[in-house]
This record gives structure tokens, sequence and C-alpha cells, in this order.
């Protein structure tokens, strides 16, 4: 599966991207390129499992992991779970779970202004939705907010659940269906 | 902080409905220009799911300094990698042109970490072109990529690169005579 998709850059500039199954060279690039100053700054790297992650979507059905590919080069990362989570609302609806979704360094105005892509996480939020209705949950999606970024998910119009106390009092989050 | 919303939002549920029922894909809005215009601002901060945590604490932690290396690579490899990989297309490797790029890359990465003098500054003479946005046909220096670039690789890498081309050709050789196999109807 390959989903072509357009962006702008900062400078205005429509280039095209594409979101493709994560592969084992997207993840050398993201460990190469988004974080070479771990080495130099010697921050431990145990909590970094997107290869553990990559090996689970190649491994068992339920997960999917996905790269916003632009020119061979991962701009950012999304992995999903589509079979057991289920909504927050009394109906526990099945829906597509946001394992972790990311976006590349230098594409947030406080690490990188301007920042060089825009809305590559509203392009993988979309495509998540996407990928809700392919499965025949109607784009119902939910996610754990990081600290920080509640922010994005409130201007994305997702659902507000308040802090969730089984992962770590992070805010969740959740789209409904969409319907005409 | 404080968002203004300026007419539609990118997930107007309508708008969505309304794609749906228009070519049943969500990311053909992406191809809308009214819906791309309308990306005012960065996204900022996107990261949710536990496992990203490390993941926003590094970033965090890093020195305006460090964004600016990390900006400057990520410029340089959003030129180079997509050289590399028209060069190695015209190669004619066939099967084996995944695992040589794949070897290719892994080579280029481990020479941008020790250039000579020389190099570097054929690196920001890229990096500028660059930032003037000519059209490709019209960057002198970026057109140079592949002569430069074979100048950074050793005579051990283009052995490395030819060993594993032969791998993938030997893989490829050595796979016919099941596929021809499979295709031959078993008889009683």
């Amino acid at each position: 599966m390959s989903q072509p998709v357009q962006l702008l850059t900062s400078g205005g500039q429509t280039i095209t991207g594409q979101i493709v199954p994560m592969e084992q060279h997207h993840y050398d690039q993201v460990n190469t390129v988004w974080k070479p100053m771990l080495m130099a700054t010697e921050q431990p790297d145990a909590g970094w499992i997107w290869d553990y992650k990559l090996r689970q979507s190649q491994q068992e059905e339920r997960y999917e992991a996905y790269v916003l590919d632009v020119d061979g080069f991962p701009q950012g990362l999304l992995f999903i779970e589509t079979q057991w989570h289920r909504s927050h609302w009394s109906q526990r609806w099945p829906l597509v779970y946001v394992e972790a979704i990311a976006t590349a360094p230098w594409n947030r105005s406080d690490i990188e202004q301007p920042p060089w892509l825009k809305r590559v996480g509203t392009l993988l939020l979309l495509f998540a939705r996407q990928r809700s209705i392919d499965l025949g949950y109607g784009g119902r999606v939910g996610l754990h907010s990081l600290p920080g970024a509640e922010g994005f998910y409130q201007r994305q119009k997702m659902l507000e659940h308040g802090p969730d106390p089984e992962k770590d009092d992070l805010v969740y989050f959740e789209y409904n269906a969409i319907s005409a | 902080m404080t968002y203004e919303h300026t007419g539609r939002e990118p997930m107007d549920e309508q708008r969505l409905a309304d794609q749906l029922q228009k070519t049943g894909n969500l990311m053909d809005l992406t191809f809308d220009q009214a819906w791309l215009a309308e990306a005012a601002e960065d996204d900022g901060w996107i990261e949710a799911g536990v496992m990203m945590r490390p993941y926003v604490n590094y970033l965090k932690s890093l020195t305006p300094e460090q964004n600016r290396s990390l900006r400057f690579q990520a410029k340089l490899l959003g030129i180079l990698l997509p050289e590399l990989k028209q060069w190695i297309t015209s190669w004619g490797l066939g099967q084996s042109f995944e695992p040589v790029y794949t070897a290719a890359r892994q080579t280029l990465y481990r020479h941008l970490k020790q250039l000579t003098e020389e190099q570097e500054d054929w690196i920001t003479a890229l990096i500028d072109e660059n930032d003037q946005r000519l059209p490709v046909e019209e960057q002198a220096v970026r057109s140079q990529t592949s002569s430069m670039l074979a100048q950074l690789f050793t005579v051990e890498d283009w052995h490395e690169l030819a060993e594993v081309a032969a791998q993938g050709m030997s893989q490829t050789v050595l796979q016919i005579p099941q596929a021809v196999s499979d295709r031959v109807p078993a008889t009683a």
C-alpha cells in the first residue's frame, strides 16, 4: 500500500510525498538522521523501541507501521493497532488506535524556524482515519497525547476524554465515526 | 497558548464526509489546493503514545546548535539521497538495486562524518544553491553530485557494493529453478 499525498513547505512550495509501510531502510534513516545527537549527548537509547514496533508490524497483522516518505526521506512516523482497542464511549466501538505518531525534528517551529514541512501530523492523522474507514470502523481513531501536544489534537477537533490513569495520566482523545 | 481558526478546519467533519462521498478517500483532500492553502501554521508538537516519550525528551534536550546541525544534515540528505538513488538506478542492477542502494546509503552516512575541507566546501555550495530554489536542471553544483559521491567512496566501498550486487544477482538466478518448477504441473 502506498498513498500519495501533497504537502507544503514553509516556503510555500507544494511537494509530493508517499505514506508507505515502514521498512528497515526507513528505520535506519530515522536512527541516523532524526537522532544523531543521542550519541553526542550520550543519552540513554533504551526507550527508542521503534525497531520493535517495526518487527511487530511485520509479524502481526493487527499492527501497522507507516512512514511519510518525501524523496526517500522519512518526515513522519505512524504506528497503529487495528483490532484490539475499543472506543472509550460506552458503546465500545472498534477503532484504530494510534500507538505512536511523530514528526521529524525539523517540522516544528520551536525547533526549526520556519519548520521544513507543514501538516505532517495532520496528514498522518488523516491517514489513520482513512485506515479506520478501510477497516469498517467509520473513521474512529483513538490516541493518548503526550504533554505539550494536546493543543494539536484539540485543533484537530478530536474529542477529549481527560487523563487516563492506565496510561500514565496521558490525555485520551478520540474521533467519532464520520457521518454525512 | 491560543490558536486562531480561519475558515474551515482541516478535520471539519462535514468536509471529510463530503470528500468520502466524492472519492472515497480522505487523502485526496491533500491534493485540494484550498485545503493545502489553509495550512497557515505548522502542526507544532504532535507526538502521542507512551513510546514516543523518550523521543520528545530527546528533542527537548537539544541545544539550538544541535538543532541547526540536525536541520543541516536533513537538508543535505534531502538532496543527496534522491541523487544517489537516481545514480544507482542508472547502473541497471535489477533485483540488486535495493540492497545496493541500502549499502550505499550506509556508506554515504559514514563518509559524511569525516569530510575533507574541500568536500565540506562543496556541500556548503550545494546547500546554498538549494536555498536559491532554482529548478533542478539549473543547479550546477547539484549536477556534480554523482562525481562527488564517486570520489567520496573508497576502493573498499566499491568492492563492498559490488559484492552486495553480486549476492543479489546470485539469489535471483538461484531462485529461477524453483520458480520454474512451481509453474510445471505435477504429473501422476
